[in-house]
């Protein structure tokens, strides 16, 4: 698993043309993103993309960073193949001595889910109705990490 | 014309000018700042700029906080500061807490008159569908009041690292439109029937 270059973006955004309704985009921006904007952001020092082995991607953003409170919250885009990034998750908190992490998701986001399990996430709470989408208000999972629990 | 919504025993309007050395006051006390896990609490800015924050937030019509000061409605006493913050007009979700700044109110049902108020006033006149809230692990008498009507979505382990070396658990609270409904017509015969006959709190459509 290696951090994806800039070469890699388009292949990445390919990947993950259709999840413009995940609770990555979902979460973070009231109408999506366009194709600049992302790439603006994917670029930037608070998001990771991930090429991974074996066709896996993952797309990582940093949000409400927080380091007086030591607490930040991770969005995840992830596909079938997707690997957990340990290392980056450990140069994150490290970084930003941060002491919890948690993660917003859908219900039916299985992946993201997998991954948050196999970084130590576990869930902690439900806002329910929490998001408005497709004519009906959606429950969000919330997952939390302490850094204690390794 | 002058915000005000009144209530049985209480009435809210929003805080003046005059009102931010009281404001100051109740923002550097213990109360708040070691009972409250809010969007406001966790910010390290003084409480005479918070205060301040809070009036040019409330003059801001597409501002996404506001804040409420509740009078007791005989005394015309200020007693408390009601704040939804991170209103989401899209979600139609907001974080809503409160702080009884006056002590000797803290026992009295002023609490539960003014939430009746103010959540009349989120689902019916905001269009708000839910907001919610976050309690921190001991203060029980929020807990009570935020399991009238809603419901505890979850409790986020040492979630609160602001002012304790020892992190807290932190409950969630949230009421949803659906509830608040559900709430009103149960209660309507007993608990908020002066409420209701007076027009003081309406049962939000569907």
């Amino acid at each position: 698993m290696k951090l994806a270059s800039q070469q890699d973006l388009e292949w990445i955004l390919q990947t993950h043309r259709d999840r413009s309704k995940s609770s990555f985009v979902a979460l973070s921006t009231t109408h999506g993103y366009s194709a600049s904007e992302l790439e603006q952001i994917l670029l930037s020092t608070h998001h990771a993309m991930f090429r991974q082995t074996g066709e896996g991607t993952l797309l990582l953003s940093v949000h409400d960073l927080d380091p007086e409170g030591g607490q930040a919250r991770i969005q995840l885009c992830a596909c079938e193949r997707s690997l957990a990034p340990k290392s980056f998750i450990q140069v994150l908190t490290k970084q930003h001595n941060l002491k919890k992490l948690s993660s917003y998701v859908f219900p039916e986001e299985t992946h993201e889910q997998n991954i948050l399990k196999a970084l130590g996430f576990s869930q902690e709470a439900v806002f329910r109705e929490h998001v408005f989408m497709g004519g009906a208000f959606r429950d969000v999972l919330v997952y939390s990490h302490l850094e204690t629990v390794q | 014309m002058i915000f005000q919504i009144p209530g049985l025993l209480t009435q809210v309007r929003k805080p003046e000018i005059a009102d931010l050395p009281m404001l100051e006051k109740w923002l550097a006390s213990e109360a708040y700042t070691h009972n409250f896990c809010h969007t406001n609490a966790a910010q390290s800015t003084r409480p005479s700029s918070q205060a301040e924050q809070m009036l040019q937030d409330n003059a801001n019509d597409f501002s996404n906080n506001k804040y409420f000061l509740i009078e007791d409605r005989f005394s015309g006493n200020a007693v408390a500061l009601a704040m939804l913050c991170k209103i989401d007009w899209k979600n139609r979700h907001a974080e809503y807490a409160y702080i009884i700044g006056e002590g000797n109110y803290r026992a009295k049902l002023i609490a539960g008159d003014m939430n009746m108020v103010l959540y009349n006033h989120f689902f019916n006149a905001l269009n708000l569908n839910k907001v919610y809230g976050y309690v921190v692990d001991g203060n029980n008498a929020s807990v009570r009041m935020n399991n009238f009507g809603g419901s505890l979505d979850g409790t986020l382990k040492a979630h609160r690292f602001q002012t304790s070396d020892q992190p807290k658990d932190v409950h969630v609270f949230s009421i949803t439109r659906t509830e608040f409904a559900r709430f009103v017509e149960q209660h309507k015969d007993t608990l908020l029937k002066k409420h209701l006959m007076r027009g003081l709190v309406q049962c939000p459509a569907a």
